[in-house]
């Protein structure tokens, strides 16, 4: 929680994805629409699980969601 | 059911157990709060269960591992800094501040003992066992 250094583009993917409601995703990934909320917000880093799950509904690989920053 | 119809009738359950609990305490009959409040607790629970939407997640549970750890932490201080105070200032008189004081050091005591035996399960369970 707070690590900036992994980001995602999450909030692209939904707009690329016919705008994809919060909803939808979080619907999509088993989780709730608040934590689409914190990772778009990057307040929060998932598991790689939920990373996984989040890539599986948008159909990308895990890389093109999440990106690590050094 | 939708998240917030679930967050709707919990609160309801919660006023109706409230307004029990002083209905109890102002007549005497307590012991009629005790199956009302069960029976609430199992209509909550089915309710519950008939929620289609994510209720819990990674995050909520991270949020809630890190809340019980830090409150975990605040009491186990505050509970051996106020017990241990108490045995000092009664030092001289046995009242009860003694008793308190005790009783609160050994309740921090108690606490740790099963956050270490918590700990030794969940790191066999997780592989932490050679």
């Amino acid at each position: 929680m707070g690590n900036a250094r992994i980001t995602n583009r999450i909030r692209r993917l939904r707009f690329d994805h016919g705008e994809m409601t919060q909803e939808e995703l979080s619907a999509k990934a088993g989780c709730t629409r608040q934590t689409i909320i914190a990772l778009e917000q990057g307040k929060y880093v998932p598991s790689i699980e939920l990373a996984f799950k989040i890539a599986r509904a948008f159909g990308v690989t895990l890389e093109e969601v999440f990106q690590y920053e050094e | 059911m939708s998240y917030k119809k679930y967050m709707f009738f919990r609160l309801l359950v919660i006023v109706i157990i409230a307004l029990l609990g002083v209905w109890a305490a102002t007549t005497g009959n307590v012991l009629v709060l005790i199956p009302a409040a069960v029976f609430l607790f199992v209509v909550l629970l089915t309710l519950r269960r008939r929620v289609t939407e994510v209720i819990v997640d990674e995050r909520v549970n991270t949020i809630a591992y890190r809340a019980s750890r830090l409150a975990l932490v605040a009491f186990v201080l505050m509970a051996v800094i106020v017990g241990t105070t108490l045995i000092w200032l009664a030092r001289d008189a046995s009242d009860g501040l003694f008793q308190v004081g005790l009783t609160l050091d050994y309740a921090g005591c108690a606490l740790m003992i099963f956050y270490w035996l918590a700990y030794i399960y969940y790191n066999r369970k997780y592989g932490g066992k050679e």
